[in-house]
């Protein structure tokens, strides 16, 4: 195999929002991740921990409020006009809305050809070519390219957003809970396609979902998020063979198994995510930890490197792995 | 959920026949092109000089060759009906026209940029709806000559504030909208997202508002040209018109009645044709 290397570093990541006075919610708190060339990272964490925050100031559709953002070494957190449209172009993303996410009033061809027109600056018999072509590859056909998006369902709108961040030929796409949204039944069928695309053209992809049976099918690492923090990185089968952090175990437990193995006891969570506002001292997940003690309660754990390639942020993390409880 | 997505937009509303639903919401519809027709036509068709006074002078209603009468110099009133109709709707579209691209570009701008943009721009606009509107019109006007050039700019400087506020709302939802984003990340500009991306969805609320201004619009002109800082005799106009027959309010009220008339029913109608457009382009009203 391969070095790594890195190809999106983030480091002391920052996203705040409402301003300065009154109640000001630290969506992302002072993030370190590197996303390496070619890899899938799965960034999973429940409804409102920031993880969806932190996908879009990757790509800075939301802009941070400190922190940088490096691609390929760079930085890019304050790059501005044309140089900026131009090195963006590389970094796409797959939205979770499949309905909010197209602009209505187009037709599926322009919305597609629309990053290639832009930041490309392709001509358009060109462009006319790459979309025909995308949208043969993302199985809607040709013909789709003068419809609207009205005309389509949910699976096949994701498609279409599929090829609009394909079109531009990016390296790094944010895959921001890309089917949550669809049934159940077409979920499968989107993940491949995304997954094979992702593979054949060896595209990086930050994969952002709660669910962890989709996150296990389609990532190589796994990086879990709670109240704006990453709190566990690991490779996806340490982490589905035991989350040293107890949070992730927990995720983990909730997951239901089909195996004739003992089932693993189910650990529930208590009360809600706490408020961003005004997060916990200590740890901030020691309101819902089982394990927690004093020491949780007053002094914040730092993301520590625990085995190769393996972070937790905790102070007593769950390693090695235990047998089954 | 995709057939709402089908059936909202002036298209959807059109495709729907949702326009003009109802007896009175038809009948605006009608007095309105009606209006539109005999200030385009009318003049054509009623050829009698407006402004070509006889020994006639106060002739009734239904007297021979003047079906409405004259008025006060022999002047024949039905020619000057149908030509007045002509400033009062040029004045009342132009300056709404105005109105609506001063307005709608401020507001666009405001909403989808945000931040400091966003407050100098609605603080401007602020400062122009503290002002009575007519007193602003007025000033606006009497730093000119009077005449359409004037007119226009100034009820449509004057409408331009309530517009953008509503431009403003409309945009600032779209600029957080996914596609906006997406076009966004594929490196669109600002200015290109603004005409392709958020004006587009925006335009349905904004029309019906837009029609509602007209009203307003055609009020004002009425009125001004009434206080004589209109369109200036001896073309004919309703509003100067009603000024100038109130002399005559008990031998000849028509001269007051007629013009006055039609200016209220033109108002109203248009009132009425933009509840009708927010109705059928408003979204909840489909479910």
């Amino acid at each position: 195999m391969k070095l790594p290397t890195p190809l999106i570093e983030l480091e002391k990541l920052r996203v705040d929002f409402g301003g300065s006075g009154g109640r000001r919610v630290r969506a992302v708190r002072d993030v370190d991740l590197t996303i390496y060339q070619g890899e899938t990272l799965g960034l999973v964490g429940e409804s409102g921990c920031g993880k969806s925050t932190l996908g879009r100031a990757t790509v800075r559709v939301t802009e941070p409020t400190g922190g940088t953002i490096r691609y390929l070494g760079a930085d890019i957190t304050t790059l501005r006009g044309a140089h900026f449209r131009q090195t963006r172009a590389e970094l796409q993303m797959v939205f979770q809305d499949p309905f909010g996410s197209l602009n209505p009033r187009r037709t599926v061809a322009d919305i597609v050809a629309e990053p290639l027109l832009r930041a490309r600056r392709t001509p358009r018999p060109e462009a006319r070519r790459i979309v025909d072509d995308l949208l043969d590859q993302v199985g809607l056909g040709r013909e789709a390219g003068t419809r609207r998006p009205h005309e389509f369902s949910g699976g096949q709108r994701q498609r279409i957003g599929i090829a609009r961040a394909l079109a531009p030929a990016p390296t790094f796409v944010v895959a921001d809970e890309p089917v949550s949204a669809l049934d159940v039944s077409i979920q499968a069928q989107v993940i491949n396609l995304l997954a094979d695309l992702i593979r054949e053209r060896g595209l990086t992809m930050l994969f952002i979902s709660h669910d962890l049976g989709v996150v296990r099918h389609i990532a190589d690492r796994i990086a879990v998020m709670y109240l704006g923090e990453i709190i566990e990185i690991a490779s996806r089968d340490d982490f589905f063979a035991g989350p040293a952090h107890p949070y992730g175990e927990a995720l983990l437990s909730s997951v239901p198994t089909l195996s004739r193995q003992p089932r693993r006891e189910r650990i529930e969570l208590t009360g809600d995510l706490p408020d961003p506002a005004a997060p916990p001292a200590g740890c901030t997940f020691h309101t819902r930890c089982r394990y927690a003690v004093d020491r949780c309660r007053t002094e914040a754990p730092a993301l520590t490197e625990v085995a190769a390639g393996r972070q937790v942020r905790c102070h007593f993390p769950l390693l090695p792995v235990k047998g089954p409880a | 959920m995709s057939e709402s997505t089908t059936t909202s937009g002036l298209r959807g509303a059109l495709a729907a026949r949702r326009l003009g639903r109802g007896p009175l919401a038809a009948g605006s519809w009608i007095v309105v092109a009606l209006f539109v027709l005999v200030a385009i036509a009318g003049p054509l068709l009623v050829t009698a000089d407006p402004t070509r006074n006889t020994a006639d002078a106060l002739l009734p209603l239904g007297a021979s060759g003047h079906l409405l009468g004259t008025d006060d110099l022999g002047r024949d009133e039905l020619a000057r009906m149908v030509h007045g109709a002509r400033p009062l709707l040029l004045v009342a579209f132009l300056s709404t026209g105005l109105a609506a691209l001063l307005g709608v570009g401020i507001g666009m701008i405001a909403g989808y940029a945000g931040g400091k943009v966003e407050w100098v721009l609605m603080r401007l606009m602020d400062l122009a709806l503290a002002f009575p509107s007519m007193l602003l019109i007025i000033l606006i006007v009497s730093a000119w000559s009077p005449g359409v050039g004037s007119l226009v700019t100034g009820i449509g400087t004057a409408l331009a504030p309530g517009l953008a506020r509503l431009a403003r709302a409309l945009a600032a939802r779209e600029a957080g909208r996914d596609y906006v984003l997406a076009a966004r990340l594929g490196g669109t500009r600002a200015p290109r997202i603004l005409v392709q991306e958020v004006l587009p969805n925006m335009a349905g609320p904004m029309l019906a508002q837009v029609v509602m201004t007209l009203s307003i619009a055609a009020g004002f002109a009425a009125g001004l040209s009434y206080l004589g800082l209109g369109i200036q005799p001896p073309t004919p106009d309703w509003g100067y018109m009603v000024q100038a027959g109130q002399e005559f309010l008990y031998r000849a009220p028509r001269l007051v009645v007629l013009p006055a008339a039609a200016t209220l029913i033109f108002v109203v109608a248009c009132n009425f044709v933009g509840d009708d457009l927010r109705d059928a382009l408003d979204p909840k009203g489909t479910r």
